[in-house]
């Protein structure tokens, strides 16, 4: 059954990579959305080190939003999610697993390239680590809420749109606590706090998520 | 009289919030009332005409029965 | 068709009870907008703008109350089973979502005078704006299946997880204002509230709630006409054309 895990995780990650995947379109994205902001509230640098923290986990919630419907629709699709079915693995595993590939292949490398494009908006030394940490932390909350929203969306067909209205709302929490846990530096607040709220929002999603998912898929596949 | 209307100036903020709640309110509830009063009719409608438009159905397995 | 044994039932136990609800709404309604507009007095803080409260407070309240009744309904409809549940749910989503706008403009409403802003990042205003996208979402749920059963199962997974991050959702939203904003200027509900304004919110607050009983029961009878609507249409139709009608309410 852990094998079943395991491999089902390294074949989304190799298909997230592969030709046609869309992680290289996810990073592309994450780049210019964070790019938009300095047009969009002008290239002074004290603002812009103001709003990094906020500026990097929003284009971050957009690039997981981006690469939700993804997550179940191709193997929806071709019928590999049907095939899984009669597998090892209950279908909430399976979304589990899914929800770990799509963090591993998604997110994982815009978390990397964060300090980055926080060097690019003025964020200093001591704020980057912490939204570096911050966002390793909070960010599996998104592929597993995501998960949820995103085998709802297989189950409606057309669901496309509808999946940023079920998700976004139920990222706010991850959101404020990503953004306080950098603010904190500068003396809002404690870094710690914020990050044990974004590490158990990670841990509630672990197991919510997953759930919710897997009988969002079973009505897929009725 | 007017000094009610007025609510110490602050009447136009309290009127809006009342007439506002009793309009949403008030359209919500009659909305509700007469899709629940003509889908009901049409429902029962319906059930009257069936039978008749085909004479030859038996009772029980009436849907399966060409008109 | 013993399927619709129960909801027939429910029907007449509904046609029982509204004739009580209803009259019951409009009296306290007219009892209790006497009482917030004319019987009680002007806050020596806020003055006049109080009045505010009666509507504001109950609508709020009524938003979380409603969405309680809608994950509730989800449970049910996913544990079991139960034909009634989904209705339920969906019935009980519109009224939410109209309560839990009208609290966000009473609000704005409110805090124009008091805060000097249309709209203030509070804690309790930006939770009741989340709790409006929840709202949303699950009605998009609802209208976004053709298949009616696999709907209310969306439906109430989405109602389920909503539910358990409602209170996760508050505290961060709680958690997020502390740090962002000096404490609240006044603080109008809360056990401090001054007697004089208890009778005009009770009672208003009573009155939202058999609003909601009455508008309820007339959604649930009206989706049960729809289903049942639709299985006659079925009935009738389905030999001569393949695709029946869907009711769409």
């Amino acid at each position: 059954m852990l094998a079943a895990f395991f491999s089902l995780i390294l074949r989304d990650m190799r298909l997230g990579y592969a030709q046609g995947g869309a992680a290289g379109l996810v990073i592309a994205f994450y780049a210019i959305t964070i790019s938009l902001f300095p047009f969009g509230v002008g290239p002074d640098a004290e603002i812009l080190a103001r709003i990094a923290g906020g500026v990097l986990w929003i284009a971050a919630l957009l690039a997981a939003l981006l690469s939700l419907d993804r997550m179940f629709q191709a193997d929806f699709e071709d019928g590999s999610l049907d095939s899984l079915t009669l597998g090892p693995l209950p279908l909430s595993l399976v979304a589990l697993a899914k929800a770990l590939a799509h963090w591993l292949s998604m997110l994982l490398p815009l978390v990397i390239l964060s300090p980055l494009f926080g060097l690019m908006l003025h964020l200093d030394g001591a704020s980057m680590r912490v939204v570096l940490i911050a966002l390793l932390v909070g960010t599996p909350a998104l592929s597993l809420i995501g998960a949820a929203a995103a085998a709802l969306a297989v189950a409606v067909r057309r669901g496309g749109a509808l999946i940023a209205l079920l998700v976004l709302p139920l990222y706010i929490p991850t959101l404020i606590f990503g953004v306080g846990a950098v603010e904190a530096v500068s003396g809002l607040g404690s870094v710690s706090a914020n990050m044990s709220f974004l590490g158990s929002l990670s841990l509630i999603f672990a197991v919510l998520g997953p759930l919710a998912a897997g009988g969002a898929l079973r009505l897929a596949l009725e | 009289m007017n000094d009610f209307l007025s609510m110490g100036g602050y009447g136009a903020y309290i009127w809006a919030c009342y007439g506002l709640v009793l309009i949403v309110l008030l359209g919500l509830g009659i909305v509700s009332w007469r899709t629940q009063k003509t889908r009901s009719h049409r429902a029962d409608a319906l059930k009257a005409a069936q039978p008749r438009r085909r004479p030859g159905a038996t009772l029980g397995t009436s849907s399966k029965v060409q008109p | 068709m013993h399927w619709f044994a129960n909801p027939a039932r429910f029907i007449r136990l509904a046609d029982k009870i509204l004739p009580l609800t209803l009259p019951l709404t409009v009296g306290l309604l007219a009892v209790g907008l006497y009482l917030a507009l004319v019987a009680s007095p002007a806050d020596y803080q806020q003055g006049d703008t109080v009045r505010i409260m009666y509507i504001h407070v109950p609508s709020a309240y009524m938003a979380l109350f409603c969405y309680m009744i809608v994950a509730a309904a989800g449970f049910s409809t996913l544990v079991w089973r139960h034909p009634l549940a989904d209705v339920a749910g969906k019935a009980a989503a519109p009224i939410g979502l109209a309560f839990t706008g009208l609290a966000l403009v009473t609000g704005s409403l409110w805090g124009k005078p008091m805060w000097g802003a249309w709209w203030v990042w509070d804690a309790r205003l930006t939770s009741v704006l989340v709790l409006f996208f929840l709202y949303l979402g699950y009605m998009a749920i609802w209208g976004a299946f053709e298949d009616r059963s696999k709907a209310a199962r969306a439906a109430a997974i989405l109602a389920l997880v909503g539910v358990i991050n409602i209170p996760i959702i508050k505290f961060s939203v709680d958690w997020w204002t502390t740090l962002h904003q000096p404490a609240s200027l006044f603080r109008a509900d809360g056990p401090s509230i001054d007697p004089s304004m208890r009778p005009p919110l009770y009672v208003m607050l009573a009155a939202f709630q058999f609003y909601f009983f009455t508008v309820f029961l007339w959604r649930i009878k009206g989706e049960l006409a729809a289903i049942r609507l639709n299985a006659l249409r079925y009935a009738g139709e389905a030999p001569r054309s393949a695709s029946p009608k869907e009711e769409q309410p």
